[in-house]
């Protein structure tokens, strides 16, 4: 089953009387398969955290046609929609709700009416697995940016999504926030593969890692295919400000250098060869 | 170490602080009215006084809480006083009186300002302590539970309990911004401490512009999560803490309630331990 399908969509800001209305998102369609992780990559002020807020319908569509779990996005299925699926934005600390790591994850079961008595069990199933329970009743204020976002991924899975949208979840963290963040999001896909992942992400690298990427620039999808494919066209990026994953880049130039070896080799392997000949 | 303020939370583990912050709250009115019950006589009243400062040590050391800290919110207010002070000797003109350099002053003068300076220091008193063993969520939660009945009357209670529980959660995140607002302003060359009155509010206004501007988009961003949360401030929720009024409390609640009756009573007859002996 199609997860996502997104035809012809159209949005644009409201904007002041005397300015022109500029369509951020113009004429997209894109699917998404069940199961399926997906990276946006595109230069800044492209649309992607337009897009991911239309598709949690914090924004509403101009035109086209949003199709989630094989049931339109409206208003009518919005409710039942968004107990699918779920968000995690940039900013770590505007999107902790709760006084506590505990109440923050227990935010979203209030709002889903799950009982009292169950709820205790689940907040520490969740912080469990992203490695918060020794953090339960800290306040945001004593957590890092990372320990913020991971507390923000339990109150997600804890709703149990079928989709779960990332936008720039690592972008205000260290390198080791990242890492922490990414390797939890692989952990995600392996205990539960049929979730669908949509991620926006500057980060070539978290690119890399996902089964699709598309490529949004001026409001349409301008590249899109595995990371391979879409990596393979280094011009097409570069014309948009896009720079390719570090080791791809290497291997790129290393090319130009004509020196050869295998296309899907280990940069490691393939730098280990070239300083033994 | 730099020491806390009395007053914010401090994460121990006492008898004042596993008591529910319903009875709490209760407790602390209570206690506040004592302060204003009106006894036939002033060794009556000051007698009181003793025994509610008693309960004052007791708490504070039931709490691990320092005399010294409640000493340091004190400080502010001696000025506050003296002036006080000044003022009721230059308008009390009742009652005995002696002379200070053939200046009268009037007892009453002199009581006047006793009485203001005592209770507000016990208020002050009793509402630290309040805040210093009770978390500030814990504190909205029993709030909320008070105003329960005005929901009858269609008061959004719930509603404003969230909103109070936001802007406690806010309030380090604010700090950090205005601590990082003013490095960045006065790495600009915005002088916060010298200057004119004119230049302090212009760098003040340089303050307050961009620290709306991070609140407005903070309160944006969180308002997006919680709705994508599935926050319906009209819809029903159910709830992760719930308070349990244990035998602690009920027996800290008796024992209040007895204090408090016993004061009430003595405070309607008339009562005075001193015969009217003492002042
Ligand atoms: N609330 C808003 N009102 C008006 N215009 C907006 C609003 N939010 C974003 N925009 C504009 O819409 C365009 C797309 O913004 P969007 O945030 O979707 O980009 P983005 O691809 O997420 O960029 P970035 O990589 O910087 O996060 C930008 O030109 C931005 O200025
Ligand atoms: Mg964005």
């Amino acid at each position: 089953m199609k997860a996502i399908e997104v035809e012809h969509l159209s949005f644009s800001y409201e904007t002041g009387e005397n300015e022109e209305k500029k369509n951020i998102l113009h004429d997209l369609s894109f699917s998404v398969e069940q199961g399926e992780s997906i990276a946006f990559i595109g230069p800044n002020g492209s649309g992607k955290s337009t897009l991911m807020k239309l598709l949690v319908a914090l924004l509403e569509k101009d035109e086209g046609k949003i199709t989630l779990l094989g049931q339109e996005l409206n208003e009518d299925s919005v409710d039942d929609l968004r107990k699918k699926m779920g968000i995690i934005f940039q900013n770590p600390d505007n999107q902790f709700i709760g006084a506590t790591v505990r109440d923050d994850i227990a935010f979203g079961l209030e709002n889903r009416l799950i009982p009292h008595e169950d709820m205790e069990d689940i907040v520490r199933e969740y912080a469990l697995k992203v490695g918060m329970i020794d953090f339960l009743d800290k306040e945001p204020s004593s957590l890092s940016g990372g320990q913020k976002q991971r507390v923000a991924i339990a109150g997600v899975l804890s709703m149990k999504p079928e989709i779960v949208y990332m936008d720039e979840a690592t972008a205000m963290l260290d390198p080791k926030g990242r890492k922490e963040i990414m390797e939890l999001t692989s952990l995600m896909k392996k205990e539960n593969p049929n979730m669908t992942i949509l991620m926006v992400t500057h980060h070539m690298e978290e690119a890399l890692l996902c089964d699709r990427i598309i490529v949004l620039h001026e409001g349409k999808a301008y590249l899109e295919g595995t990371p391979l494919y879409v990596f393979s066209h280094e011009q097409e990026l570069k014309e948009i400000g896009l720079d390719l994953p570090f080791n791809l880049k290497l291997k790129s130039a290393l090319k130009k250098e004509d020196f050869s070896f295998d296309e899907d080799e280990d940069i490691k392997e393939i730098m280990k060869n070239i300083c033994h000949a | 170490m730099k020491e806390l303020p009395i007053g914010r939370y401090t994460n121990y583990d006492t008898f004042l602080h596993r008591l529910d912050a319903r009875f709490k709250l209760l407790a602390m009115i209570l206690f506040m009215v004592i302060v204003f019950l009106h006894f036939p006589s002033r060794a009556m009243d000051f007698t009181f006084y003793g025994i509610l400062f008693l309960f004052i040590f007791i708490f504070l050391k039931i709490a691990k809480l320092r005399f010294r800290q409640l000493l340091r919110a004190i400080k502010p207010m001696w000025f506050m006083m003296v002036f006080l002070l000044i003022i009721n000797i230059l308008v009390v003109h009742t009652g005995d009186a002696f002379y200070l350099f053939s200046f009268p002053i009037y007892y009453d003068a002199l009581f006047n300002t006793a009485y203001i300076f005592v209770r507000l220091v016990l208020m002050l008193a009793f509402s630290l302590i309040l805040t210093a063993t009770t978390k500030p969520m814990d504190l909205t939660y029993a709030l909320e539970w008070y105003l329960h009945p005005l929901t009858w009357i269609k008061v959004p209670v719930h509603i404003i309990a969230m909103v109070i529980s936001l802007a406690l959660r806010f309030i380090p995140t604010l700090m950090e911004d205005t601590d990082r607002f003013m490095k960045a302003q006065a790495s600009r060359g915005v002088d916060f401490e010298n200057g004119k009155l004119k230049e302090k509010v212009k760098a003040i206004i340089s303050l307050i512009i961009p620290l709306c501007t991070s609140a407005i988009q903070r309160s944006s961003d969180l308002a997006d999560a919680m709705e994508v949360r599935g926050y319906d401030p009209n819809g029903k929720r159910t709830r992760y803490r719930i308070m349990k009024f244990t035998h602690r409390d009920l027996f800290s609640f008796l024992f209040i309630a007895l204090l408090f009756s016993g004061a009430l009573t003595l405070s309607i007859l008339g009562i005075d331990f001193y015969m009217g002996i003492l002042l």
